[in-house]
């Protein structure tokens, strides 16, 4: 019913508002999006969309890429499914897509992206962080988020800065996200000095917490910090009741926190410090961006999640430009070679990059309800551990 | 010989499962103080009968009217209300609930006539030997006590009728004896009885009249002492008609 | 010793949860043969009829009681319009009304309200946590403990005290002759959906304050664990509920406290296989299934 009926919907309205391009096809660039619009994936995947659909408007309010050649965005659920990820992006390369948008997650944008993969059709995820993934799919995926390690090494490093000599890591081994980013995170504050006093895993979804929270009130000493890559639902549950038994130890996340849920848990999320694509600073493009945004979709945007999706389209129309084309090989070597685009959340550079963008990672501190900017960080490449590290 | 108006009034009532006709056209009429026996073989039809008129099988034809008022498509529990009840063929006491719970739930249909739950003294008195075991799971009890707790359970309501099925159904017969004691002294007291019953002898030892049932259909009628006497009433046991 | 007794005490109170949603279903099945999967989606319910509440400046006592009538209403609600039309169908055909149910409540809260967690901030009564000399007990673990306590004893106060509650345990033996004994039964379903919808409010309450959001599919977990419950306790045996649930709480939180690290994966797996073990031992439950006449 969700596909086809209310984000279908979606889809008719985008297109109708480039009806012009559809009689002409090869004027037209054909970009599709596969999102979690439902289940796990939606605080990530809604926004992201909706943050496509404030770069298309833009676009195509101009004319098109270049002035001439409007994009038509076809949108699908996967509801967070990943076999349902690999189904629709056939339907989609069977539509005759040009360029794939694949969810917010690394499983099934290795599924959709081997679709595309076999078509030809360069795909980009919207903020799976996983930095081996393009690697995994092959030459027509790419990436668009501050990579895992990136954002591990920028953790470590204020861990350090702040003095944190001892850590205990919440990790989950059902996704690369929740288990690779904290290991990432293990080998950078290990390569700086810090002490890792234990790790235990945790379940995606399972809620009670009470078990590992006991664990660590149960520790010799406590920690300097806990670090976790866990999100929505997991990441309130786990915090709340670590709060709840009196354990105040600070705590780090990454951007799969960066959700109004965090903000929303009130005192109990203080301090809390995670990793994202970017800060609105006063004056700076993203705070623009974010009053655009708010223009387009009369409400205020929820996250950074907003920003990367317009991110994305910006990427890509650059590199259609670039090209000269909407044919897949040319539009994927165009992309490999993009510098410097500019993007809500600063400039994105591909090149030299093997489909991994390189960008800034901004640090934020919820602080009385609101988030603060710790700072923006593009981490000397020593402290970045390698894809392959911390791997067991 | 009770003479009065007709408590309970079946009128061409059919019960059929499915293709199966349990009850074809079965007319009858108990008045008010009257002990009415059915007789039977196995599968003739009674117990359907009975079901179907506190509409608990399907009926498929046919009007029920008891004290005057139209109950064929009343439910269960207002026909209870209504103050008809009956007493299960297998007793069906609730046997993980104690005798005096099973005794509580029987007043619920008779609060309207002043029934009580706690006023259980009554039946304490008719069966001591349920007085003894109050507390006990229900399912614990024996055959005959289980008996002695489905009547009293039905008399906890303060009916006016009561429908009775196979009350000597697996019963040793000293324990049928005494069902058939406390049964002649609810007579005694003046209560409307519609008694289901294989055992010839008992059901019209207690009746006012009787009526023979087989295949779903009354095959014979008369006072007790009439059907008593009739050589034909043997038939309906073994099928003939 | 003293982090035993803590883990203990976790398992308590994830039990009692489980408990007071698997009580729910056990009243429900042993009286219609109906597994309602739609009964964790009351939980989820109740939470946002709490954000609601909340949002609109109203005190949290007040939010939490609005949550369980809500819940109650909502249960009985279901009952009307989606079972009682069903009602002495197969039990596949009740079970598939329920999923529907659930689907249609999660699709609901997916359009109507967010795809997306909302946060539910408790008051600081339920954080914090209690030094009690031999161990330290979190205030929200010893809240659910006491109030899945108080509510099994109420539960009970009703299900062996009022006539309408002997009513509830007397339909699930025999139907008809309850009936019979002159009880509704329209009103006797409806109320046991009700006390089964305050209960899975109760819970719901409980899980939120640990759990601090809620989302269109907060309830689809629990009720799963609550139907294993049910199982483990023996199918409509209402004491076997209230058993099934302590017993998976426990074993949940002892298996995840004391698995060695590299076993943690299989944890679900080792717990899922002990309830196995359990069943192939003790094919009706701990508590037989003689209440269940259907």
């Amino acid at each position: 019913m969700t596909k086809n009926g209310l984000f279908g919907a979606l889809a008719l309205t985008t297109a109708l508002t480039s009806a012009a391009g559809i009689a002409a096809a090869e004027d037209t660039l054909k970009l599709g999006y596969i999102g979690g619009l439902t289940g796990y994936l939606a605080p990530y995947d809604q926004p992201s969309l909706a943050g496509v659909e404030v770069a298309v408007d833009e676009i195509n309010k101009a004319g098109g890429i270049g002035g001439t050649m409007p994009i038509e965005l076809i949108v699908r659920d996967m509801r967070s499914e990943t076999a349902q990820a690999f189904v629709v992006a056939q339907e989609l390369v069977d539509e005759g897509i040009d360029v794939l948008i694949t969810p917010c997650d690394v499983d099934p944008s290795i599924a959709a992206g081997q679709v595309a993969q076999a078509a030809e059709v360069p795909a980009v995820t919207s903020c799976a962080s996983t930095p081996t993934l393009p690697g995994v799919v092959g030459d027509y995926m790419f990436s668009n988020y501050p990579a895992d390690n990136l954002q591990a090494a920028v953790l470590a490093q204020y861990a350090t800065e702040q003095g944190y000599k001892t850590a205990y890591v919440l990790l989950s081994p059902e996704t690369p996200y929740t288990e690779r980013l904290p290991e990432y995170f293990m080998v950078a504050f290990e390569a700086m000095g810090g002490k890792i006093l234990g790790v235990t895993e945790y379940s995606m979804g399972q809620q009670d917490f009470s078990a590992e929270v006991t664990k660590i009130s149960g520790l010799d000493a406590l920690p300097d910090v806990i670090m976790t890559a866990a999100y929505e639902p997991d990441f309130p549950a786990f915090l709340t009741q670590l709060r709840n038994a009196g354990i105040d130890t600070p705590v780090l996340g990454s951007d799969g926190i960066d959700s109004p849920t965090t903000l929303g848990l009130g005192p109990i999320a203080e301090g809390v410090v995670f990793t994202n694509a970017g800060y609105a600073d006063e004056g700076s493009d993203l705070a623009a961006f974010y009053d655009a945004f708010e223009t387009f979709h009369g409400s205020a945007a929820e996250s950074a999640f907003t920003a990367t999706g317009y991110d994305i389209v910006k990427v890509i129309a650059q590199a259609v430009q670039d090209a000269g084309s909407t044919d897949g090989p040319a539009i994927r070597d165009a992309w490999d070679a993009v510098k410097d685009v500019p993007g809500a959340t600063g400039t994105i550079t591909f090149a030299g990059g093997n489909r991994v963008p390189l960008r800034a990672v901004a640090l934020n501190k919820v602080t009385g309800g609101e988030l603060d900017h710790v700072g923006t960080f593009v981490p000397d490449a020593a402290s970045v551990p390698g894809p392959d590290e911390g791997d067991h | 010989m009770a003479n009065g108006a007709p408590l309970l009034e079946v009128s061409d009532l059919n019960v059929a499962y499915g293709a199966v006709r349990a009850v074809r056209g079965v007319s009858l009429s108990v008045a008010e103080g009257e002990v009415v026996s059915l007789l039977g073989a196995n599968g003739a039809g009674k117990s359907s009968l009975l079901n179907a008129i506190m509409r608990l099988a399907p009926k498929t034809g046919g009007r029920v009217t008891f004290d005057g008022r139209d109950i064929t498509d009343m439910d269960p529990e207002r026909i209870a209300a209504a103050g008809l009840t009956i007493v299960f063929e297998g007793r069906r006491v609730f046997p993980k609930l104690s005798v005096s719970e099973n005794l509580l739930l029987g007043a619920l249909a008779g609060r309207r006539r002043g029934a009580n739950g706690r006023d259980q003294g009554r039946i304490y008195e008719m069966f001591p030997a349920l007085a003894d075991r109050q507390s006990q799971l229900a399912g614990t009890l024996s055959g005959g006590e289980q008996q002695m707790l489905a009547i009293g359970r039905a008399l906890m309501s303060k009916p006016k009728m009561v429908l009775m099925d196979e009350p000597s159904l697996g019963l040793a017969p000293k324990i049928v004896d005494e069902v058939f004691e406390r049964i002649e002294r609810l007579k005694a007291e003046g209560m409307t009885m519609l008694i289901v019953e294989q055992n010839v002898a008992m059901g019209l030892s207690v009746a006012d009249r009787g009526l023979v049932l087989s295949s779903g259909q009354v095959v014979q009628q008369g006072t007790a002492a009439e059907l008593a006497a009739s050589d034909s009433l043997t038939d309906a046991y073994v099928g003939g008609s | 010793m003293d982090i035993f007794l803590q883990q203990l005490v976790n398992g308590l109170s994830l039990g009692g949860t489980y408990a007071l949603l698997a009580i729910g279903l056990a009243i429900i099945y042993s009286i219609m043969g109906l597994i309602n999967f739609a009964h964790g989606d009351l939980m989820t319910l109740t939470g946002y009829a709490m954000i609601g509440v909340v949002a609109l400046g109203l005190p949290f006592p007040v939010a939490i009681l609005c949550g369980l009538v809500a819940a109650t209403l909502a249960a009985m609600a279901m009952e009307r319009i989606a079972f009682r039309p069903l009602r002495g169908a197969s039990g596949a055909s009740m079970l598939l009304s329920s999923l529907a149910v659930s689907t249609v409540l999660h699709i609901a809260f997916q359009v109507l309200i967010s795809a997306r967690p909302q946060a539910l901030p408790f008051p600081p009564m339920f954080s914090g946590a209690m030094d009690l000399g031999f161990a330290r007990i979190g205030n929200i673990q010893a809240i659910s403990i006491v109030v899945a306590v108080l509510a099994l004893i109420v539960v009970n106060a009703i299900l062996y005290r009022l006539p309408l509650g002997i009513a509830i345990r007397a339909a699930a033996q025999d139907f008809d002759a309850t009936r019979v004994m002159g009880v509704q039964a329209n009103r006797l379903i409806s109320l046991a959906f009700g006390l089964s919808g305050v209960l899975a409010g109760i819970a719901g309450v409980l899980w939120i304050a640990q759990r601090g959001s809620v989302d269109p599919a907060l309830g689809f977990n629990p009720v799963i664990k609550a139907f294993i419950a049910v199982t483990l306790g023996g199918l409509g045996s209402l004491q076997g509920a209230v058993l099934g649930g302590l017993f998976l709480g426990l074993l949940e939180v002892f298996l995840r406290a004391y698995l060695p690290e590299d076993t943690l994966p299989y944890r679900e797996a080792v717990a899922l296989t002990l309830v196995v073990f359990v069943l192939l031992f003790r094919p009706q439950g701990f508590m037989g299934k003689s209440e269940a006449v259907r």
